[in-house]
């Protein structure tokens, strides 16, 4: 089993950085700076446009340039993201897949929904695929546990899960 | 001139509150607000503290200071628990010695067998209350986490700094210091529960990130995570160094720090801020690494004398030769073998008898007015008021200048006329009481990076700051407004802003009425200077002018700050006269939070000017041309003195060049370097007849000395230093001098005397009270007050006063009482850029380096940090050019060439070059225009046209 090993936070600035400049991004960022009364309260919303298009996570760049643009330190947009699962400070798959591993779950067979998944996908949870199609990871409750088990892949939802049909389910979507 | 000065009142304190409480069975009455922490801390009660330092807001995040409170649900946290009546206080009962324990083992679980902090300064904290509580951490060993889920590694990166995440116990002091005193922001927190760690922007390397290297991170980690690197020798632990209280031999602010010294090495181990004070314990990379320059192996040891077969005199090493290429190399430094050779080592007696001698025979033989000295700001007063009274009573000459010249004498000019004081009117600190404060031609952050703390902390509480400058300084990150003016546009910006100022009737009509002349000649000027007429020649919209002139206007309390981007040009005196103009037209001058205020470049530049090392002037800035003041110094020191007023620095060397100065003393100046279109300033001092250098390092100037003495560093010597706020303050001999190096001011003392003069001192403090006794402005002072926080002057109570804070409470020390508008029209730079010279150069100075890096380039970690020379320049414009960044360019000006590597930057507008001008290899002021200010003799450095190519 291989386990995909986060990148040192020092290498990951060599690491491209892809999509829009952020000039470009402005246009979509002003209007939600402008429904704040303090610049630095829009953070939350702004990484997550810049997350989305920028390959799903937040580059050394794009933070500085967030931060620069919200006036804040780069080094308190670090504590948000690290504090927040749904940011992303590491490079991630096209999708990222997060199975709920809380108490309803857990009760109706995720660590077999779990398990299931990194034999099939040959990876640790938290790690990503080889094709680069999918990060799975574990995830607190997700407000779905009229029908765990149950995983997000991006924004969809899936419940009732059984090991087999996570794993159908990921291999039968669109590639 | 005290008439015209005034205490600043006492703070009128509301009659405080208070509680009185019970602790430990002890009865305490505390000012209501005072933590639980501190109540017992005032009856000696120790309560053991991690999170908790003095200096930093209370947040209560560790535990550690536990107490127990009757009727408390809980143990409640000491430090951040305000003491109420009544309350029934225990901080050693069984539970909280219990828990405290707990805790403590807990954190020890996770720390290494040994702690960085205590093999080192020997002060870990957390070790110390582990030993104290006798707590085992053993036990807990085997259930805590074999290996941390994030990384808990060591980082050495930083040229300072060791961090080991593994002994960081997340106190958040460190985030604290690096934020709220140091303003820095660098360090934060990455992750979150056990895994989390300190971490510094995105999780960087400590190295890579965007620290500065204050090391006031390291200053307050009360464990191993973050310890001070050791400088010159390993470090010990503290109570096995010898404890030096003194000041920083560097920038204006004086910082007032405590040098730690191993007395057997000679050596300063650490040094440390101190409180109270007026740097409030603070430090800047500078005063807390670049101490080592003192035991430098290059320090002078021995008097030496020119060899005959060194004759003619040239540069004897790269310097003047070889600067082409603007790599790291050997000529960092002078080629000492190569340099040293030109030399013989002499006996004093020999070396200063040859002295005396030749400075007899030249001033017999050419006359006084062919002599000259250069002293420098980074002397003692006491060095300065005796370079001075030996160039005056012993050589017979005015000709007597230092590197004031270089920075701030345009303001001093212009302040001298306008408000009748050269000095600042009230202290950097006093921002804390500003609403609106101008920073304007100042990289506060690098050139006085701990007033740069406390502008930025007022800016966090709300002062406006306003920062205008042509080259975007990292003091803009904080600031309100930024305001980008073209080079050389100042007098028509605020031309314009006191235009609309005047127009919508913003102005302080009754302080104008009351305490000001010549008004209607300013209103008369400045009409003409609408936003529309003056934005495009200072490139800012004219909206963006009148909402800073509303701004200015309605502020209760202004303050202008400004350095070299307004006096190093030939309009220098009258850019500082806008801003003295603008304070008066709005009435802000006399009270707190307002007034005026050049920040000081160098250590002593205040004070070696107050002693005067000026051409014009005696000590106190007392006219040389007025008889009654002549008289009154030929009397105390026992001569008779030159009515004439002498030439400045710059005329000095030109003098030099056209042969009618012909022996000149130079005291630790580097004008080799310093000195604008440096090239004719070294082939001028080639042709001196007689050259006496004395320095601890045999500079740039230096080799084309014909004798050189070995003086004494800062780190070896008793004086006082009047810093940028006027506070005297005395600097404490910590070290021994090498080899045969002498006190400073016993060399000036021998070369009076034996040039027939006889000096009456029998120590150091006795030059400090003659200077005093010709000092107004000193009156009263002498050594005793002059420790601790030192005294501003003046202060007429030393014995009860810090001294006076804010000056022309009620009127100026003018004639009339009154300060003056002097109106200023915009005048061109001298140099403009054409087709063949397109580019505007810009010089100035870096955070870790200081003047002609004679001592920084020789202090390990300033070095370290900042190790070759560079230049900056719009990444548009290199874009352009076909340069890469990092790459080489040739700037060529009509004067001279240099290779030197290019950072691209977004801080340096559009056509612009900034070269900072500490470094011999690719020496900027090779390429400096010398055409001087007309009032001011100030060169414009801050301005010549200049060619960029790919080299
Ligand atoms: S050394 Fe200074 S700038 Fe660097 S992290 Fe520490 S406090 Fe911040
Ligand atoms: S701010 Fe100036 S005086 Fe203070 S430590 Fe730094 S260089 Fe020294
Ligand atoms: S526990 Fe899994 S969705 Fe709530
Ligand atoms: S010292 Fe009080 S909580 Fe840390």
């Amino acid at each position: 089993m291989t386990t995909t090993k986060r990148v040192d936070p020092a290498e990951l600035a060599k690491l491209p950085c892809t999509g829009p400049s952020f000039d470009d991004l402005r246009g979509k960022l002003d209007p939600i700076v402008a429904r704040y009364p303090q610049r630095a309260a829009a953070l939350l919303p702004v990484l997550w446009v810049v997350q989305r298009a920028r390959a799903g996570w937040l580059h050394p760049k794009s933070i500085r340039e967030v931060a620069e643009y919200l006036a804040v330190p780069q080094a308190h947009v670090e504590g948000v993201i690290t504090f927040y699962t749904m940011f992303k400070d590491q490079p991630v798959g096209r999708d990222v897949v997060v199975v709920c591993k809380t108490l309803s779950c857990r009760l109706r067979g995720a660590q077999e929904v779990m398990d299931a998944l990194e034999d099939h996908f040959g990876i640790d949870m938290g790690g990503t695929t080889k094709d680069g199609r999918y990060t799975i990871e574990t995830g607190e409750c997700l407000g779905l546990c009229d029908m765990a088990p149950c995983m997000t892949i991006d924004e969809e939802r899936h419940g009732n899960l059984t090991p087999e049909s996570a794993v159908k389910t990921l291999e039968g979507r669109p590639r | 001139m005290t008439a015209a000065l005034r205490e600043t009142p006492a703070p009128t304190n509301p009659p405080t509150k208070t509680v009185t409480l019970e602790i430990d069975g002890r009865t305490v009455t505390v000012p209501e607000g005072t933590s639980v922490y501190d109540a017992a801390k005032s009856l000696q009660i120790d309560v053991p503290v991690l999170c908790h330092d003095p200096r930093l807001r209370p947040v209560g995040v560790c535990r550690m200071c536990v107490v127990e409170i009757e009727g408390a649900r809980t143990l409640q946290a000491s430090c951040v628990r305000p003491a109420e009546s009544g309350m029934k206080v225990k901080t050693g009962s069984a539970v909280v010695v219990r828990n405290r324990k707990m805790l403590c083992e807990l954190l020890m679980a996770d720390q290494r067998p040994a702690s960085a902090r205590d093999a080192t300064t020997g002060d870990d904290q957390l070790f110390a209350i582990a030993r104290d509580l006798g707590a085992d951490a053993s036990r807990l060993k085997s259930v805590t986490a074999p290996a941390a889920v994030h990384p808990r590694k060591r980082d050495n990166s930083s040229h300072v700094i060791a961090v080991d995440h593994q002994a960081c116990i997340l106190c958040d002091r460190c985030i604290r210091a690096c934020d709220d005193v140091q303003g820095n922001h660098v360090i934060g927190r990455s992750g979150k529960g056990y895994g989390t760690t300190i971490s510094f922007d995105t999780d960087v390397p400590m190295g890579t990130s965007t620290c500065v290297e204050c090391g006031e991170c390291a200053s307050v980690c009360p464990t191993g995570a973050l310890t001070n690197k050791p400088v010159t020798i390993a470090m010990t632990p503290r109570n096995t160094l010898k404890q030096v209280e003194s000041v920083c031999p560097y920038c204006g602010v004086g910082c007032a720090l405590k040098l730690h010294v191993d007395t057997a090495a000679n050596r300063v181990v650490m040094s440390e801020g101190r409180s109270p004070s007026g740097n409030d314990a603070r430090l800047c990379v500078k005063g807390r690494y670049g101490f080592d320059y003192a035991s430098h192996p290059h320090r002078l040891t021995k008097p030496l004398i020119r060899k005959e077969t060194a004759y003619p005199k040239g540069p004897l090493t790269a310097t003047g030769r070889r600067e082409d290429d603007g790599t790291r190399g050997a000529d960092v430094y002078p080629d000492y073998a190569q340099a040293l050779s030109a030399f013989r080592e002499a006996t004093w007696d020999e070396a200063l008898d040859l002295v005396a001698r030749r400075l007899r025979e030249a001033r017999d033989r050419f006359g006084s007015p062919a002599m000259a000295g250069f002293g420098s700001a980074k002397c003692s007063n006491e060095e300065a008021y005796l370079f001075q009274k030996m160039v005056r009573s012993v050589f017979g000459t005015n000709n007597v200048d230092h590197c004031t010249r270089l920075c701030h004498a345009s303001s001093v000019a212009a302040l001298l006329e306008c408000v009748g004081s050269g000095a600042v009117s009230t202290i950097y600190r006093d921002i804390e009481n500003s609403d609106v404060a101008i920073l304007t031609g100042t990289n506060t952050t690098s050139n006085h990076p701990v007033a740069a703390t406390f502008f930025k902390e007022a800016a966090r509480k709300g002062t406006k700051l306003i920062v205008i400058d042509v080259r975007r300084p990292d003091i803009a990150d904080h600031a309100w407004q930024y305001v980008q003016i073209l080079p050389g546009s100042d007098v028509s910006f605020y031309n314009a802003v006191m235009h609309v100022i005047l127009e919508e009737g913003l102005e302080d009509r009754a302080y104008i009425e009351k305490f000001t002349e010549n008004f209607e000649a300013l209103r008369e000027v400045v009409k003409r200077y609408t936003p529309e007429v003056a934005s495009p020649i200072c490139g800012i919209e004219p909206d963006r002018i009148r909402l800073i002139a509303r701004t200015i206007g309605a502020a209760k309390a202004m303050l202008v700050f400004w350095g070299m981007g307004i006096s190093q040009h030939v309009h220098g005196t009258d850019n500082a006269r806008c801003l003295i103009s603008l304070c008066l037209v709005t009435g802000n001058v006399g009270r707190p939070g307002t007034g005026l205020h050049p920040l000081r470049g160098q250590n002593n530049v205040q004070g070696a000017s107050d002693a005067g090392l000026i051409p014009m002037m005696y000590p106190d800035y007392q006219p040389v041309a007025n008889d009654a003041t002549r008289e009154k110094f030929q009397k105390a020191w026992g001569t008779t003195l030159d009515p004439n007023p002498g030439k400045t620095v710059v005329e000095i060397s030109h003098a030099v060049e056209k042969g009618t100065v012909l022996a000149m003393y130079v005291m630790g100046e580097n004008p080799f370097l310093s000195d604008p279109n440096v090239q004719r300033v070294r082939d001028a001092f080639c042709k001196l007849d007689f050259l006496v250098v004395q320095d601890i390092f045999l500079t740039e100037t230096a080799e084309v000395a014909d004798v050189v003495l070995p003086s004494t560093s800062y780190f070896e010597k008793t004086g006082t230093y009047t810093n940028t706020d006027r506070r005297v303050q005395l600097g404490r001999p910590a070290l021994d001098p090498p080899g045969e190096a002498r006190l400073d001011w016993r060399i000036l003392v021998d070369v009076m005397e034996r040039m027939g003069a006889k000096q009456p001192y029998r120590g150091i403090e006795d030059v400090f009270d003659e200077f005093v006794r010709l000092n107004n402005s000193y009156a009263n002072l002498a050594y005793r007050h002059l420790g601790g926080a030192g005294k501003l002057w003046p202060c007429p109570d030393p014995e009860n006063s810090e001294g006076t804070v804010v000056l022309f409470g009620d009127g100026f020390p003018t004639k009339s009482g009154r300060a003056k508008f002097s109106p200023a029209e915009v005048i061109p730079p001298a140099e403009l850029p054409s087709a063949e010279f397109p580019f505007v150069l810009n010089t100035g100075r870096t955070l870790q380096h200081w003047h002609t890096g004679s001592m920084t380039r020789r202090a390990k970690m300033l070095d370290a940090i900042e190790p070759e020379a560079y230049c900056e320049m719009n990444a548009a414009d290199l874009v352009r050019l076909g340069i890469a960044d990092d790459a080489f360019v040739r700037l060529s000006t009509r004067r001279n060439s240099i290779r030197v590597r290019v950072r691209a930057t977004h801080k340096v507008q559009l056509g612009g070059v900034f070269i900072p001008f500490h470094f011999r290899e690719a020496a900027a002021n090779l390429l400096t225009n010398d055409v001087i200010d007309p009032k001011g003799k100030i060169p414009e450095f801050k301005f010549c046209a200049v060619n960029v190519e790919a080299a």
